[in-house]
């Protein structure tokens, strides 16, 4: 079957199986390199993807419905200027993510900020847990995410 | 992965009637509602060949939530997210509770109501909870000339005989739960239903008291991959007591319990009926310890 959208901003058109998930879609028939291919169940949460703006596990999502969306990986989020206040958020709480969680983490991160200005505790940790990589501790987590928001602010107010 | 495999067709039916008009002409096709259950399991796609998916997120009369007086009437097609939404003044506190460890945020924003009653060879916390609440679902058979409705209650769907399998090729279409208020409402999983389904084991316990005579109680245990197990014996048991119980009435209860589960039909691991037991044991005591406050 044939299922147009965008990814990063650009019409792509896949012909492709209806279930196929879009983490194959991604890896296997475009040139999305920043995605690493996990468990493929939904279980470790390394292979988020934007949908519309949502956080979604690409391995979850079938082809079909990606149809007239789009999606934003981390290839795409890290061109715009939103990544740096969550790149100066790991730089000033000391904590980098590894290589392996890095972009699903970053794109959660960016969730936790885009649906609320505010996020408390329990909203970080419950959008982060579907990452199970344990290469960052949980505070150091909440602290990055804090910082971003506090830079994601300034930059709120600068535009307003 | 997907090579010689013949593509699925997709269908996507905008209202009811057009959905149970597709439902009647293809009864064999795959009901897709969010998905996180197909797609977790490799084994169930690439979808065998030439298969028709019917994709249910496109039906808007499966997506409203509405409340009365008695009742609150939830979609198949609204995400357990969405249900949390709601808000906690109007969810029971068992019931949002099984929302809420039904998963991390992104799983519940993609996770129905209806897909979750829907799983088979899994009885997870959203049946458990409803379950004790008593709910009611909606289903919609196709097969008639005349499609017709029925209400069943969530327990007959999950009991161990498994009437859901019965149920196919109908539609859920409305889950209905009552919104009479418990005293005492517990919600507790032990272990991990969904990956280690032989291990866990699900408790939903909803309560009235007037002290310090208990005047309702029931509950319900799930086995994940062997259905709810619910006992009107041990209900019994526990509401003629008074409260706050004493230690000698809860040794009672937990040893009847360990009896009825050793009897019972559901072929449980020792380690589920042990923790079963302790899950149980522990729920008394928070029910004793909320009613002395």
């Amino acid at each position: 079957m044939k299922i147009s959208c965008r990814i990063n901003g650009k019409s792509t058109v896949f012909n492709t199986y209806a279930d196929k998930p879009l983490l194959l879609l991604l890896v296997e028939d475009s040139d999305i390199t920043c995605l690493n291919p996990g468990c493929g169940t939904g279980n470790c949460g390394n292979c988020i993807v934007l949908l519309d703006n949502h956080p979604v596990l690409s391995c979850m999502i079938p082809a079909f419905r990606i149809r007239d969306k789009q999606i934003t990986t981390f290839e795409g989020y890290e061109k715009t200027r939103f990544y740096n206040d969550i790149a100066r958020g790991y730089e000033e709480a000391g904590a980098t993510p590894c290589s392996f969680c890095y972009t699903s983490k970053t794109l959660l991160i960016e969730s936790v900020i885009h649906e609320n200005s505010a996020p408390e505790v329990d909203d970080i940790l419950d959008m982060l847990s579907i990452n199970k990589c344990s290469c960052i501790d949980e505070n150091d987590l909440v602290k990055v995410v804090e910082i971003a928001v506090k830079y994601r602010r300034r930059r709120r107010v600068r535009r307003s | 992965m997907y090579e010689g495999v013949k593509a699925a067709a997709v269908h996507n039916p905008s209202s009811l009637a057009e959905l149970v008009l597709l439902r009647n002409r293809l009864p064999g096709a795959l009901l897709w509602a969010g998905g996180t259950a197909i797609m977790s399991k490799t084994r169930l796609y690439p979808a065998s060949d030439g298969i028709d998916i019917i994709y249910l997120g496109n039906v808007q009369e499966l997506k409203r939530i509405s409340r009365s007086e008695r009742y609150l009437e939830i979609g198949s097609q609204v995400s357990i997210e969405q249900i949390l939404r709601v808000g906690q003044h109007i969810l029971h506190p068992v019931f949002a509770g099984a929302c809420r460890e039904s998963g991390p945020y992104v799983i519940r924003s993609q996770a129905t109501i209806g897909g979750s009653l829907s799983l088979e060879d899994y009885s997870l916390n959203i049946p458990t909870a409803l379950s004790v609440l008593e709910s009611q679902v909606e289903i919609r058979n196709p097969e008639n000339k005349k499609p017709s409705t029925q209400w069943i209650p969530v327990h007959r769907m999950f009991s161990r005989n498994r009437e859901r399998s019965r149920l196919q090729p109908a539609i859920i279409t409305r889950v209905r739960i009552q919104l009479e208020e418990g005293d005492f409402e517990f919600f507790n999983t032990v272990g991990e239903p969904y990956l280690n389904p032989d291990e866990a084991v699900i408790l939903s316990v909803f309560a009235k008291y007037n002290l310090p005579a208990i005047s309702e109680y029931r509950f319900a245990l799930s086995f994940p991959l062997y259905g709810i197990f619910r006992s009107r014996e041990i209900e019994t048991a526990v509401s003629i007591n008074d409260l706050p119980f004493e230690q000698r009435d809860i040794s009672r209860i937990i040893r009847s319990l360990r009896e009825d589960l050793q009897e019972s039909s559901f072929p449980i691991s020792p380690l589920q009926r042990e923790r079963a037991c302790r899950v149980f044991e522990y729920a008394l005591h928070r029910m004793n310890s909320q009613s002395i406050k």
